[in-house]
């Protein structure tokens, strides 16, 4: 079978399932593997479950009803076994989220539930829950300059000299239609999947980058009932506090022991970066507001 | 607790926040998380453990019961939701609310015609729009079609599908309260909801709550604080907290327009249109 290698997050992978979202990348080493076989469907240690996972100590189990099921051992290793029907597109949805969530946690680095663009040469994460608006303005960074770093899944780890840097990730950003259409208008771009209006949009995939930046800012992004745009400072112990709710899918690794060793990386994050929360207006989508508030108020502040 | 939108929903949960012991932020206003709407994208991708943005409407529908069941397998105590859906089944049949993990459903009732006025100034939209709303079997709130919303899509069907869906059906256990007997005498109302959920009191604490879900105390809070589950084009969320309002408001083609689409579930409640 024909095995793909591609490089994702500074992990290289080796794969028979052909991602056309990375970049082909040889390399002698492999530090994960992807393929095909039969999945149990249950896992023989468990110790805590969601509706659609089990997790035990080194060992992760995702089964979706018309997707298939994914293994994923030791951070090493993710064994697919898909539904008849599903398509390739479909398989690589969860692949590139859940699936590859795990593979961080597992392998130590702090996954963040945001989306990373370059502010000269350093990082700026954006964090926030589903439908803050991440990867929305995200996108409109990477229009006006600031190139996507990575979207809705932030790596992050310690350098040698033990600064927090982020990874370089997915050249994609998925966005709805309405933004979508907002930001890239006249665009043909795939949906993610054929029943949902949430399109695959590249970007800088084939660009010169670096593979990893310093981590400066962070921003927080939340909507609310109020017609002004607000930024907070956030200092102190508050910081460390709003860090954590945003750890990527944290319910996948409970009683996993991961936790607690992110839980260092999180304070040693919270002591380096600048942390803003922004508050923008539910209603209407103001996306260059936003991009321009987050340019003048806490870019050049 | 479920209702149509509009019909007091939030009140009792107020209340209810603060009978199994409310959190309150610094200016005193309750805070409604431990009493989140079933509908909550952020909930259900917590129990799922994947993002229900990358999941279909269908593929939602039928997971919802699981996710149910989920929150009760990992929660100590009772859990109460908000609920707006329509009572429905998922595609093997199956109520989407399960049975077995289930204690009760307080359905809070109120006139259609006060809510196709309190709904209007709600959303910002006109009361023609809100009442052809009320009338439609296939209305719907949150439709993710286009973009991501924080709730996922929830069925309301007409004002009387919804009402019947949830009458009508005997899987589960229903209590009606109506708004208008809230308005008239809630500690007798209220009591009659802690029963139905077995959520003992004493007359200490259900003083304090009633005292501190009082519609004019919420009101002056949101005055002077805001409240975050206020729409952005609304200018309040708690407006009003009146029954027949609707005289106010709307002409005679408008609730002649309601009355004859729910004549005979309003009836039932007892709600009589006032002829001018």
């Amino acid at each position: 079978m024909k095995e793909f290698t591609y490089n994702i997050f500074g992990l290289s992978i080796r794969s028979q399932l052909e991602i056309p979202e990375f970049t082909e990348y040889p390399s002698e080493t492999t530090q994960v593997t992807v393929r095909f076989g039969s999945v149990a469907d249950h896992l023989d240690t468990v110790i805590s479950t969601g509706v659609l996972f089990e997790s035990g100590k080194e060992e992760f189990l995702l089964k979706l009803p018309n997707i298939g099921k994914y293994l994923i051992r030791n951070g090493t290793q993710i064994i697919i076994e898909p539904k008849p029907g599903a398509t390739p597109e479909e398989i690589r949805l969860f692949l590139l989220g859940s699936v590859l969530g795990t593979i961080l946690h597992q392998r130590g680095f702090l996954p963040l539930h945001g989306s990373t663009v370059d502010v000269k040469g350093k990082a700026l994460v954006i964090i926030g829950n589903s439908a803050a608006g991440k990867s929305t303005l995200a996108a409109s960074l990477n229009l006006a300059g600031y190139p996507l770093i990575s979207d809705d899944l932030s790596a992050i780890s310690l350098n040698d000299s033990g600064a927090c840097v982020a990874h370089r990730g997915i050249p994609f950003i998925k966005l709805w239609k309405d933004t979508s259409g907002l930001l890239y208008p006249g665009g043909k771009y795939n949906r993610v999947r054929p029943q949902i209006n949430k399109y695959k949009i590249p970007v800088n995939k084939d660009k010169q980058m670096n593979e990893v930046w310093r981590i400066e800012t962070i921003v927080r992004l939340t909507s609310r009932n109020n017609h002004e745009f607000q930024v907070h400072t956030i200092s102190g112990a508050n910081k460390l506090a709003m860090l954590r709710e945003h750890v990527y899918r944290d319910q996948l690794i409970k009683g996993m022991g991961i936790m607690e060793s992110h839980f260092h990386m999180l304070s040693l994050l919270a002591g380096q970066i600048r942390l803003f929360h922004v508050e923008r207006p539910s209603l209407p989508l103001n996306v260059y507001g936003l991009r321009d508030l987050i340019i003048t108020q806490v870019l050049e502040h | 607790m479920v209702s149509y939108p509009k019909s007091g929903n939030t009140w009792v949960r107020i209340f209810l926040q603060y009978m199994l012991g409310i959190k309150e932020n610094e200016e005193g206003i309750p805070i409604l998380s431990d009493i989140p709407i079933a509908s909550n994208r952020i909930l259900l991708d917590q129990y799922l453990g994947v993002s229900s943005s990358d999941l279909t409407e269908s593929e939602i529908w039928d997971l919802r019961p699981d996710v149910y069941r989920e929150i009760s397998k990992q929660s100590a105590d009772m859990r109460v939701f908000k609920v707006h859906d329509a009572f429905g089944y998922d595609s093997s049949g199956n109520p989407i609310f399960p049975v077995e993990v289930t204690r009760s459903v307080v359905y809070i009732i109120r006139n259609p015609l006060d809510i196709a006025v309190s709904y209007s100034f709600h959303s910002g939209k006109s009361f023609n729009e809100t009442i052809q709303q009320l009338n439609d079997p296939q209305f719907s709130i949150s439709n993710n079609e286009n973009e991501l919303k924080h709730q996922v899509s929830q069925h309301l069907g007409s004002w009387s599908n919804h009402v019947c869906s949830w009458l009508d059906q005997e899987i589960l256990p229903v209590t009606f309260v109506r708004f208008e007997q809230l308005l008239e005498d809630c500690r007798k109302e209220f009591k009659r909801i802690l029963s139905t959920l077995d959520i003992p009191y004493n007359n200490e604490t259900l003083d304090k709550a009633i005292k501190a879900s009082d519609f004019a105390h919420l009101q002056e809070l949101e005055n002077a604080y805001g409240f975050r589950e206020k729409p952005i084009q609304s200018t309040s969320f708690f407006r009003e907290g009146k029954k027949d309002v609707y005289r106010d408001h709307l002409n005679v083609k408008q609730t002649n327009s309601i009355d004859e689409h729910h004549h005979a579930i309003m009836k039932r409640f007892g709600y009589q249109l006032f002829k001018r």
